[in-house]
């Protein structure tokens, strides 16, 4: 895709009207392009000014409560968060080649298909990859993924309001890896992926490496 | 109780907040948490959802505040961007756009900190005037994209116009936005990256 027709996007972009598909195209365009980065840069100062043409509406105390809360464990030290912050650019990284891993699946799903829904895609914590929605189905899309090892296998688990992983399917390790998810995902909140023995188990028995959060 | 954040900028808090304090995070959050608040409403029109948008939101901030760059945007276009893009987010799931008017949230005044206060209530109507001044086309497509959540194409179709119309709309609109804010003295401009692009 040209500069120019990724440019024409930007001012879409500040508003957060673009398609999931476009917006990441524009998205990796722009941390190599300097102009273009600039200019969403500066479309989205303006754009933000928008929220304060909303009503401001006081939030109730609970949940200043509980956002404070939710960060109550004290940060680890700075050689740890070094650590951290190369791990974050690593999965960056990780990050672009899944997008452009998952925009051939979307691709590939849309292919022959007009007029549909933008599908939805959610990039994977804790390993390369994403979850690709579209219409019914949905994909699990992972990239690089070592073999489970012996006697053992992958399983997705999606997990819905009530906390509790139903099996979405097994699966092994592979360069590039789309497995339809069993079940329905849209009542899911998040995908997670585990290592069970061999033939998987009806429940987790490993805690997840990887996950998505589908809300 | 003094407050020991008053002098503190916003990009001053973040870095604060960015070696885990959570003292600076909860002044981060009651300085901007009712407008988070309010533009989370104002797009899912649900006030649980809206307390889950802002409560990620916020906590998006806490763990990315290590690399957020001064530079590149204003902590409160950083916060309030990403408060919008969970909103819309949650809107295009739950295909909650509805033209029911919003449950009842009463705006309530909250009168701890009367400048606060005072500049968000500038704001906001500098804001609103300089949205109202556009031309009802360029009005509706940033009402319909930004507090709707609608996408452009979805647009296209609601209003029976190319695509390439609805994009050349919106950047006109973006472009007459950002001067008629500039006429009223809100600068979109970004001190932080105006100082560093000098040196």
């Amino acid at each position: 895709v040209e500069h120019r027709e990724l440019q024409d996007l930007i001012p879409a972009h500040a508003l957060d009207a673009l398609e999931t598909s476009d917006a990441l195209l524009l998205e990796e365009h722009a941390e190599t392009c300097e102009g273009c980065r600039r200019a969403l840069d500066e479309m989205r100062e303006t754009t933000a000014l928008l929220a304060f043409a909303t009503d401001p509406i006081e939030p109730p105390a609970s949940l200043r409560a509980a956002i404070l809360d939710a960060v109550a464990e004290p940060k680890p030290s700075r050689t740890r968060s070094r650590v951290r912050l190369a791990f974050l650019r690593g999965s960056f990284a990780g990050a672009l080649a899944v997008a452009a891993v998952a925009l051939i699946a979307v691709l590939a799903v849309h292919s022959g298909s007009s007029g549909r829904a933008a599908a939805d895609v959610r990039v994977l914590n804790g390993t390369a990859g994403a979850i690709v929605r579209d219409g019914n189905s949905s994909k699990l899309v992972l990239a690089n993924l070592r073999s489970p090892g012996t006697g053992k296998t992958y399983e997705a688990w999606l997990i819905g309001a009530d906390g509790k992983p139903v099996p979405a399917g097994t699966f092994a390790g592979g360069k590039t890896l789309v497995f339809d998810l069993h079940g329905n995902a849209d009542k899911a909140r998040t995908v997670a992926i585990t290592v069970e023995p061999a033939g998987g188990s009806k429940a987790p028995t490993t805690t997840p490496f990887a996950s998505a959060s589908l809300a | 109780v003094t407050n020991t954040f008053l002098h503190i900028s916003d990009p001053g808090l973040i870095a604060l907040i960015a070696r885990g304090d959570r003292d600076a995070f909860g002044e981060l959050y009651d300085r901007y948490g009712k407008t988070a608040f309010g533009l989370a409403h104002r797009v899912t029109r649900d006030a649980q959802l809206a307390e889950e948008v802002v409560q990620e939101a916020f906590l998006t901030v806490w763990r990315q505040a290590a690399r957020f760059d001064a530079r590149r945007a204003k902590p409160s276009t950083w916060l309030l961007s990403i408060t919008h893009h969970k909103a819309v987010d949650v809107v295009r799931r739950e295909q909650l756009r509805r033209t029911e008017p919003a449950d009842g949230i009463e705006e309530k005044a909250d009168s701890t900190n009367v400048p606060r206060e005072a500049w968000l209530g500038l704001q906001h109507d500098q804001v609103r005037e300089a949205l109202a001044s556009l031309p009802d086309p360029q009005r509706e497509v940033i009402e319909l994209c930004y507090f709707e959540g609608y996408s452009q194409s979805e647009l296209a179709v609601r209003l029976g116009q190319p695509l390439g119309t609805i994009k050349s709309r919106t950047h006109t609109a973006l472009t007459r936005l950002r001067a008629q804010l500039e006429e009223r003295g809100i600068t979109t401009e970004n001190p932080w990256s105006i100082e560093s692009s000098r040196t």
